[in-house]
C-alpha cells in the first residue's frame, strides 16, 4: 500500500512498542541474562529520549553491528552455563533491543513488532498463570495499538485503545470457542527444561535443605477432596522414602531404584490391600522435574487414567511415569487405617539398618544408642525413650540451627540440642538403626491451608520430614520427633511453631499476610489461580473428549468432523454479520459499475491505463487510440456519466437503463484505431 | 449564462507569457475570494502577474516591499494629531487597496506578518480600538522567497493555511522566454496591448457569489473526504489537511469549474487545484516548495476518484 522504505516521521509508535518490549523483557526477568536485560532496558532509554528529542541522531548502522558481535561472543560464552533454550530466549530480546536501537524504517517496526509477539507467545512458557496471562493480553493489546498508532497517526491514542478494546471483545466468542473445540495436539517440542527449581524437594536431603525451603511461599500443589478434609495432625503427604544415610545426608537408596527397576521390567507393580475408611482427592501439582507424587498414607490411583499415569512403588510412594514438566492431575484414594506392613521385610529391613560406612562419625551418639539398646528391651520401649530423650532434655525447633559440619548428630543430639524437622527425623532414624530397628526418613509436606471448604494448598514452607520405623507386628509406623518437640507445627502448622523466629524472614509478601485483608485477598487469588489452572490450563485433550461427548452423547469421527465445521460456519456467520454491512456500503452503484466496465474495455483494447483520470480527462486520451466511431461513443458514454453523476440534476444511486444500455453497446462494438 | 472570462485570461497570457496554468489557478483564487501565495526566486514575473490581474478586474493596486524593519503601522496606517481639528486622524496605509501585493513577506518580522495575517482573516483593521474595514473585494498576493534564502522568517503553519493556494510561477520555457525579450526589446512586430480594463470589481463580485452556487455533487465530496482522509490515515503525511483545507478545495474547485463555464465540479477541477490548495498545508512551514516529490501528488495517485 505505501513504500516500506521511507523513515517513519510519526514517532509514537516506535516508542510504544519500545514501551511494550521492556516490559516484555522485564517481564522475563528469571530466564534473561542481566546484561542482556540492561541492554534491552538501555535501548528503550535510547527510543524514549529520541521520542522525546532530548538527541536526535541514531547510532550508526557500523556500530550496532559491532555491538551486535560483541554480545553474540558474549552470548555463546554464557550459552555453556544456561543451555540451549535460555540461550535463545537471550538471542531473541537481544536481537530484539538492537532492532529497537535503530528502528527507523516501517520494515523495521513491523519486524519489532512480530518479535514481540512472538515474545509473548514464549513468555507462557515461564509463566502460565491467570495474572500473567492477563498482563501479557494486556501487552498484545498495547502491540496492536502502536501498530493501529503507525497506520493512522492522526487518530488520538484513546481513541485506538477503545476501538481495539471492542474488536477483542468481539474476538473473544470465537477465540473461546476456537479454544473448546480445536484439537489439542500433543506438542512437537517440548521444554528441554521447564524451570530452574531451587524450590521444592529434592532426592537427596541434608538437613538444611528443608530450612532453606521453608523461605519459599510457592505452591507445590493442591488437593481438591471429595467430602471432609483430613484433620491438620493427619496431614502427612509423603512424596519420596529416603534409605541411605552417609552420615550427613539421606537419600534414595541405590538398591531401592534398582527394586524399582526389576519390578517394572517384571511389570510387578506394588498393589497393597486397603481397608478402613478413605479419603478421595484430586491433586493438581505444579511442575517439579521429577518423578515422585504427592499422597496421604496408603494412597492408591483412584481411576484408570491415574493408575495408567502413576506406578506404586513398593516403599509406599507414588511415582509419575514421566517427569512433571507441567501442572499435571491425578486422582488418589487414601487409606490411614491400613497398616503398612505389606512390603517385603526382607528388602525393607536390608536397606533400612544401613549405617554409614565411615563409623568414625558421630561416635558418642552411637555410644549412647548402645546404652538405650542395653536399657531397653523391646523396640517399643527402645522408640519411646529415644522421643522421650527429645522431650526431656528440652531440645528446641528452630528454622536456624547453628551450623554442624563434622559431627553432625552428636553436636545436634548432645549439643545444641535445636533443630529443624529434618534434624530431628535424621538423628532418630539413625538412632533407631544404631539399635537394630529398621527405620527411614520419610520427605513430603505436612499441613496445607484450605481456601474453600474443600480444596487444601500445600505450598513449600510446609516442606517436612519425618520418620517410618518397621515394629514388628505392625509393619512401618510413623513417628514424628519434631511434633513431639513442637507440637503446634503438628496443629496449627509451621508459621505457629516458629512465631517468635521471623517466618519466612526473605519474604517481603508474607509478612504482609498478616494483615487480614491481604490475607483475603490472597486466598482469593489463590482461588482464582487454583480455578484457572483447573478449567483453563488443565484443559487437556481428555477433558475435552469428555466435553465433546456430553454435547454428541456419543463421539464419532464423523460427529465430531460436523461438529467443527458447524462451529466453522458459527464463526464464519458471525464475521460476515460484521463484514456484510460493510462489503454492502463498498459495492459501487450501478452506473458507475458500468462506467467502469467501459473504461475497463477501453484499457483492454488501447493499453492505456486510467490510473486515477476522471472521466473527461480520460474520454480525452483514449480518443486518440480508440476508432473514431468507438471514440465518439466513448465520449458519449462519459458524458453521459458525468451528466448523471456530477451534474446538477444528476441523480448518482440512481440506475439509468439508458446508460447501461449505452455501455453495454459499446463494450460489445468498441474498436482500437 | 456566466460572464465571460476569456478576454481576462487572454489579457494575462499576453502579460506573464507561456504559465497559463498558474494564471487559471491565480484567478481562480480571486474568485474563490481567497488569498494568493506566490513562492518563487526574485525576477520570475510575480509582481507583474499581480498587476496585471489588478488591472485586468479594474482594482485599487497598492504594493508592500516587506523589510526585517517594517512595523505594522507602517502597513496598516496611523492616528495623526490633527492641530487644525483638534483631533486624532486616520491615516490609512497602503494595506487599505483592492488588491495588496505583499513582497517578500517572510523578510518581515513575525509581528508584522501576523498583522498582515489578521487583517486578510478579518477584513478590518482595528488601531487604537477603531476598527476600519477593508476595501471590497480584498484580495491579498503574497511573494515569499524560498526559505533556505538568507535574512528569511519562514510563515509558520497557521498563517499559511490562511492562503487559498500558493503556487510557484517558476521558469518560462524557451520559447516563451524568447517572445518576452522580443517584446522588451521593441522588436515585435505588434506593439505592447496598453493596460487594459476588462472587468468591473462589481462584475467580479457578483462572479464571486456565483462561485457558491456551483453544484458540488456528492460522488465528489466523496472523493474530496478519501483525498482528505488520505492524509489523515497515513503516516506518510505529517500534517494531515484540516476541515479548512477541505473547505478551501471545495470553494477552489467551484471556481476552477465556474472558470470553465460548468455549473458542476468535476473531479478533474479537485485534481488541477489540488496541488496549490493542499500542497503548502501538507508540508509545513519548514520545507521548501519543490523536494522530492509533491505529497499532493502522492494523495491524487493514492486516491482513484471513481472508486465507490
Amino acid at each position: 500500500m505505501q513504500p516500506i522504505d521511507k523513515p517513519i516521521r510519526n514517532q509514537t509508535a516506535s516508542a510504544l512498542i519500545a514501551l511494550v518490549f521492556c516490559v516484555l523483557s522485564l517481564s522475563l526477568f528469571e530466564p534473561l541474562l542481566f546484561w542482556v536485560l540492561l541492554i534491552s532496558l538501555c535501548a528503550t532509554g535510547i527510543r524514549l529520549v529520541m521520542y522525546f528529542g532530548w538527541y536526535q541522531p541514531m547510532p550508526s548502522l557500523r556500530t550496532i553491528n559491532l555491538l551486535g558481535l560483541l554480545c553474540c561472543l558474549c552470548l555463546g560464552w554464557f550459552s555453556l552455563q544456561i543451555g540451549l533454550l535460555l540461550t535463545m530466549v537471550n538471542l531473541l530480546i537481544l536481537a530484539g533491543a538492537l532492532k529497537l536501537i535503530i528502528l527507523n524504517r516501517p520494515r523495521d517496526l513491523f519486524h519489532l513488532f512480530c518479535t514481540c509477539l512472538f515474545v509473548i507467545g514464549m513468555g507462557f512458557t515461564f509463566h502460565q498463570s491467570v495474572v500473567m496471562t492477563l498482563f501479557y493480553g494486556l501487552l498484545t493489546l498495547s502491540l496492536l495499538v502502536a501498530i493501529g498508532r503507525y497506520f493512522s497517526p492522526s487518530q488520538h491514542l484513546p481513541w485506538h485503545i477503545k476501538r481495539l478494546t471492542v474488536m477483542s471483545v468481539q474476538a473473544l466468542p470465537i477465540a473461546i470457542l476456537l479454544f473448546l473445540i480445536l484439537p489439542k495436539l500433543p506438542p512437537l517440542w517440548k521444554m528441554p527444561v521447564s524451570k530452574s527449581t531451587e524450590t521444592g524437594l529434592t532426592d537427596t536431603v541434608t538437613p538444611g535443605d528443608i530450612a532453606n525451603l521453608t523461605q519459599s511461599g510457592e505452591l507445590a500443589f493442591r488437593a481438591t477432596f471429595n467430602g471432609a478434609l483430613p484433620l491438620p495432625a493427619e496431614r502427612y503427604w509423603r512424596a519420596l522414602t529416603l534409605e541411605y544415610f552417609d552420615g550427613k545426608q539421606w537419600s534414595v537408596s541405590p538398591l531401592r531404584k534398582q527394586v524399582r527397576e526389576q519390578y517394572r521390567l517384571l511389570n510387578n507393580e506394588f498393589k497393597p490391600r486397603v481397608s478402613g475408611s478413605w479419603w478421595e482427592y484430586e491433586v493438581i501439582t505444579e511442575p517439579t522435574n521429577k518423578h515422585w507424587l504427592f499422597s496421604i498414607d496408603v494412597g492408591i490411583p483412584d481411576d484408570l487414567n491415574s493408575s495408567q499415569a502413576i506406578w506404586q512403588s513398593s516403599d509406599y510412594s507414588l511415582l509419575s511415569e514421566t517427569p512433571i514438566t507441567s501442572r499435571r492431575a491425578y486422582r488418589v484414594r487414601s487409606y490411614p487405617t491400613t497398616p503398612m506392613d505389606q512390603t517385603l521385610y526382607s528388602i525393607d529391613s536390608r536397606l533400612n539398618l544401613q549405617l554409614p560406612n565411615n563409623a568414625a562419625v558421630n561416635p558418642q551418639t552411637q555410644a549412647w544408642a548402645e546404652q538405650i539398646a542395653a536399657d531397653n528391651a523391646t523396640q517399643v520401649e527402645r522408640v519411646q525413650a529415644v522421643l522421650d530423650y527429645f522431650v526431656d532434655q528440652g531440645f528446641r525447633y528452630t528454622l536456624t540451627p547453628p551450623p554442624m559440619p563434622d559431627h553432625p548428630i552428636d553436636d545436634f543430639l548432645f549439643m545444641h540440642q535445636e533443630g529443624f524437622c529434618a534434624h530431628y527425623a535424621s538423628a532418630m532414624s539413625y538412632i533407631l538403626r544404631l539399635m537394630g530397628i529398621p527405620a527411614r526418613m520419610v520427605a513430603g509436606y505436612h499441613g496445607g491451608e484450605s481456601l474453600q471448604p474443600d480444596v487444601l494448598s500445600v505450598y513449600q514452607y510446609d516442606a517436612h520430614a519425618w520418620v517410618e520405623a518397621w515394629l514388628d507386628g505392625r509393619g512401618w509406623v510413623r513417628f514424628d520427633p519434631s511434633g513431639i518437640v513442637a507440637p503446634a507445627r503438628l496443629e496449627l502448622g509451621l508459621q505457629q511453631a516458629v512465631e517468635e523466629e521471623s517466618f519466612l524472614a526473605n519474604n517481603q509478601m508474607a509478612r504482609l499476610q498478616q494483615l487480614p485483608l491481604f490475607a483475603e485477598l490472597r486466598n482469593l487469588y489463590s482461588l482464582l489461580d487454583y480455578q484457572w489452572s483447573r478449567w483453563v490450563l488443565g484443559f487437556d485433550a481428555e477433558r475435552q473428549h469428555n466435553l465433546l461427548a456430553l454435547l454428541l452423547g456419543k463421539v464419532t469421527t464423523q460427529r465430531i468432523m460436523f461438529l467443527m465445521l458447524g462451529i466453522c460456519l458459527v464463526i464464519g456467520l458471525l464475521l460476515a454479520l460484521y463484514f456484510i454491512p460493510h462489503w454492502q456500503r463498498k459495492r459501487p452503484p450501478a452506473n458507475l459499475r458500468w462506467f467502469l466496465q467501459a473504461s475497463q474495455k477501453t484499457e483492454q483494447i488501447t493499453g492505456l491505463k486510467r490510473h486515477n483520470d476522471g472521466p473527461e480527462h480520460f474520454a480525452e486520451r483514449a480518443a486518440q487510440r480508440l476508432s473514431p466511431q468507438s471514440a465518439s461513443q466513448f465520449k458519449a458514454i462519459c458524458q453521459a456519466f458525468i451528466a448523471l453523476n456530477y451534474a446538477r440534476d444528476g441523480e448518482a444511486s440512481a440506475q439509468s437503463n439508458a446508460f447501461i444500455t449505452q455501455c453495454k453497446t459499446f463494450i460489445r462494438q468498441a474498436k482500437a484505431l | 449564462m456566466h460572464t465571460d472570462l476569456s478576454p481576462a485570461l487572454a489579457y494575462l497570457d499576453s502579460q506573464v507569457l507561456g504559465k497559463q496554468h498558474q494564471i487559471k489557478l491565480a484567478v481562480t483564487c480571486l474568485l474563490a475570494d481567497g488569498h494568493l501565495l506566490i513562492e518563487d526566486l526574485p525576477g520570475m514575473g510575480k509582481t507583474t502577474l499581480s498587476h496585471a490581474l489588478a488591472t485586468v478586474f479594474g482594482l485599487h493596486f497598492s504594493r508592500i516591499q516587506f523589510t526585517s524593519d517594517l512595523l505594522p503601522a507602517d502597513m496598516l496606517g496611523v492616528n495623526i494629531y490633527n492641530t487644525r481639528q483638534g483631533e486624532f486622524e486616520f491615516h490609512q496605509g497602503p494595506v487599505f487597496s483592492q488588491v495588496v501585493l505583499a513582497d517578500e513577506i517572510n523578510r518581515a518580522s513575525p509581528k508584522t506578518q501576523s498583522a498582515l495575517l489578521e487583517a486578510m482573516e478579518e477584513n478590518q483593521v482595528s488601531i487604537d480600538g477603531s476598527t476600519h474595514s477593508l476595501p471590497s473585494p480584498f484580495f491579498v498576493i503574497a511573494t515569499q522567497n524560498p526559505s533556505y534564502q538568507a535574512g528569511t522568517y519562514p510563515l509558520p503553519e497557521s498563517q499559511l493555511d490562511r492562503f487559498l493556494m500558493r503556487i510557484s510561477l517558476g521558469y518560462p520555457d524557451g520559447e516563451a522566454e524568447k517572445r518576452m525579450l522580443r517584446e522588451s526589446a521593441g522588436v515585435s512586430s505588434h506593439h505592447q496591448k496598453p493596460a487594459s480594463q476588462v472587468l468591473s470589481a462589481e462584475q467580479l463580485q457578483a462572479i464571486q457569489k456565483q462561485v457558491s452556487d456551483i453544484h458540488v455533487s456528492d460522488p465528489i465530496l466523496d472523493y474530496l473526504l478519501r483525498l482528505v482522509n488520505q492524509s489523515r490515515d497515513n503516516s506518510e503525511f505529517p500534517y494531515p489537511l484540516s476541515p479548512r483545507a477541505s473547505k478551501a478545495l471545495m470553494r477552489a474547485a467551484q471556481a476552477w469549474a465556474l472558470l470553465h463555464q460548468r455549473d458542476f465540479v468535476l473531479p478533474e477541477d479537485l485534481q488541477a487545484i489540488f496541488t496549490a490548495v493542499a500542497e503548502h498545508r501538507l508540508r509545513g512551514s519548514q520545507t521548501d516548495y519543490r523536494e522530492d516529490g509533491l505529497l499532493s501528488q502522492r494523495i491524487l495517485d493514492l486516491t482513484d476518484p471513481l472508486a465507490a
